[in-house]
């Protein structure tokens, strides 16, 4: 039987600081969400703390995907829409929350238990974070755009949206199965 | 090897489907806010998307050296050739009993360098120290390598194992003491006829065949005749080992941990052999109640300590049944007269004592060296741990019965060990250097007197 002690050795520190970070990202998205949210409505927080825990501890599973979900969908039924371009910062900070979770749970996968993440991967990991953080922060100023273009909504686009994104899924998919 | 293909990984379905179904949610819903949401999974998995590598991977590995002694190092690489796009390798090696890695937990890791060429092999490495003589398989592992953000993985599956056989250690051995039988050829021993040797005998008239350098010039011109100082001849002896090997009593921590009854008999048959052989005697062995192992018939020369010790690295305890092993039987049937018989074992194998007590009462100078661990013969203070080694409990309530059962073991070999030293059979405790010398003396004394033996 493996004991506590025996299981934190085995992991080694950067898997364990790996799932310190899954589970500080998610807990603090949720702060986000309920700072976002008005009437302060906590229904949902104790499962997405539970989801939090639960993806810090099986990284590599769809329990991290399913706290992503989860996060999206909350943010969906008890946040409304931004009225002014400011109203994205909140969402922009939970985006770069949610890519935290997302690349930490990913380094999960690749590091193996008990492994010391070489230096220079490290760095690596990081600088794509950086990149990726980046094109965050350009969609939100996009998003930002076009709310203080007060643009009308218009069902063309929308359909154009759904479009890409079905084209997007169409060529997703087949590129990764090849 | 080669795998197959590039897989996605959890990751990359994830940051594919959570980029899809919040995406189509904001685009229904036309919620800016909900795309700046699922941003970072629509980045990451087109990054993954197009940092997806095109070629395979190739991998092999070693083990080296094939052959280790107790306590030294082995060296596993594996050499794994990337296209371009891979990012990261790692290998997580199956775990060996009494195979520690130096390095780290079984698990090692490198960063493809970011002016690597495709093509050029790459270099996983990991040390291993080996604890514990013996042979064994190890090697196995299970290599990655994953593209940009950990999205495709390539793996070529597990890697086969390799056989290393890790010979035993040697305790310290020295003794000072001659052997009670010597009736070779040469050796360093004072043999009972005369011949060449050191050792002053009587001064006897010259006759045919005697040296020249061996006349004693005044005594001759005193008696008139010519006299020469006759010597003991200087003979070697064999040396048997007998291994018990029926049991193995006792926990073992490898080389620097506690022993249990077999590690003792190993180290010290290897201290023993590696000691006379040094000195100019035969030494042979046999190993009792394991399977397939050849009998090393008595040699003398440096090879022989090999020879001896990679057939206790080949010991598997108690892999063949009392009575069962006919091979072993014969070899001890044609022990020569004069070979001192050294028996190592814990004294729990009626079979051994018996075949101990057989030589003894065919004229052989048998000596038993007691290899059973010291926390062993300590039934009361012995913890789960200790016990679980001696007997396989199923639950901890079985501890109380297990340790009366053991008292009582230890009862009945000091009756049968009591009965063997009462025939004529000295047992001694290994105690390493020196620990020979005292019942070797009584050996050479009683070999000189007359006895009766059966035949």
């Amino acid at each position: 039987m493996t004991t506590v002690r025996e299981w934190f050795a085995g992991q080694g520190r950067d898997r364990i600081l790996l799932r310190l970070l899954i589970l500080l990202a998610g807990l603090a998205t949720t702060g986000l969400t309920i700072a976002a949210a008005p009437g302060g409505d906590l229904a949902f927080m104790p499962y997405l703390v539970l989801a939090a825990i639960a993806a810090a501890a099986a990284p590599e599973t769809w329990v991290t995907a399913v706290l992503a979900l989860l996060h999206c969908g909350v943010w969906w039924l008890f946040v409304p829409r931004p009225e002014s371009p400011a109203g994205l910062m909140l969402p922009a900070g939970a985006a770069l929350l949610l890519l935290v979770m997302h690349l930490a749970a990913s380094a999960c996968g690749v590091w193996p238990p008990g492994v010391r993440v070489p230096a220079e991967a490290r760095m690596r990991w990081a600088r794509d974070a950086g990149l990726v953080a980046i094109g965050i922060l350009v969609t939100a100023a996009l998003g930002a755009l076009v709310i203080a273009a007060r643009a009308p909504g218009v069902a063309g686009a929308t359909f154009a949206a759904l479009a890409v994104i079905a084209m997007a899924a169409v060529m997703g998919f087949v590129r990764t199965t090849r | 090897m080669s795998g197959s293909r590039w897989d996605p990984t959890a990751a990359h379905v994830r940051a594919l489907v959570v980029a899809l179904l919040v995406g189509l949610g904001a685009a229904l819903a036309r919620r800016p806010d909900l795309l700046v949401l699922a941003s970072p999974f629509v980045i990451a998995a087109a990054w993954g998307l197009a940092g997806r590598p095109d070629g395979l991977p190739q991998a092999r590995h070693q083990v080296s050296p094939a052959v280790v002694p107790e306590g030294g190092i082995v060296h596993w690489e594996a050499h794994i050739t990337v296209p371009r796009g891979a990012r990261d390798l790692a290998a997580v090696q199956a775990p060996t009993a009494y195979f520690a890695s130096l390095e780290g937990a079984g698990a090692v890791a490198v960063a493809v360098p970011g002016t690597h060429l495709p093509d050029t092999p790459i270099a996983l490495q990991d040390k291993w120290i080996a604890e514990r003589w013996g042979h064994y398989d190890t090697g196995s592992a299970i290599v990655t390598v994953t593209s940009a953000l950990g999205a495709f993985r390539w793996s070529p599956g597990q890697l086969p194992d390799t056989r290393v056989v890790v010979l035993p250690g040697k305790d310290a051995f020295t003794s000072r003491t001659g052997m009670p039988h010597p009736t070779g050829i040469v050796g360093l021993n004072r043999g009972t006829r005369s011949g060449d040797g050191t050792d002053f005998a009587a001064v006897r008239a010259y006759g045919p065949g005697d040296r020249l350098s061996r006349i004693d010039w005044a005594r001759s011109s005193r008696a008139g005749a010519l006299q020469v100082a006759a010597t003991h001849a200087d003979l070697d002896t064999q040396i048997l080992l007998i291994v018990d090997a029926f049991h193995d009593i006792g926990v073992t921590g490898g080389i620097a941990g506690v022993r249990s009854s077999l590690d003792t008999a190993v180290r010290a048959a290897t201290a023993l052999a590696e000691h006379y052989l040094r000195t100019g005697e035969r030494v042979g062995l046999i190993v009792l109640g394991s399977r397939d192992l050849p009998t090393v018939p008595a040699t003398a020369g440096r090879a022989q300590v090999r020879r001896i010790r990679d057939v206790l690295a080949a010991i598997r305890p108690g892999s063949v049944g009392v009575g069962d092993d006919r091979a072993v039987a014969n070899a001890l049937s044609r022990v020569p007269a004069g070979a001192l018989v050294l028996v190592l074992t814990p004294g729990i194998s009626a079979a051994t004592l018996g075949r101990t007590h057989s030589l003894s009462r065919s004229g052989h100078s048998v000596l038993i060296i007691d290899t059973m661990p010291p926390a062993a013969a300590e039934p009361l203070r012995l913890n789960a741990t200790e016990l679980e080694a001696l007997a396989p409990m199923r639950s901890p309530r079985d501890a109380g019965v297990t340790r009366t059962a053991w008292r009582l073991r230890l009862l009945e070999r000091a009756t049968q060990l009591h009965r063997l030293v009462e025939s004529g059979v000295p047992v001694v405790p290994w105690a390493g250097p020196g620990s020979l010398d005292e019942v070797l003396r009584q050996l050479q004394r009683r070999a000189r007197a007359p006895r009766l033996v059966r035949r």
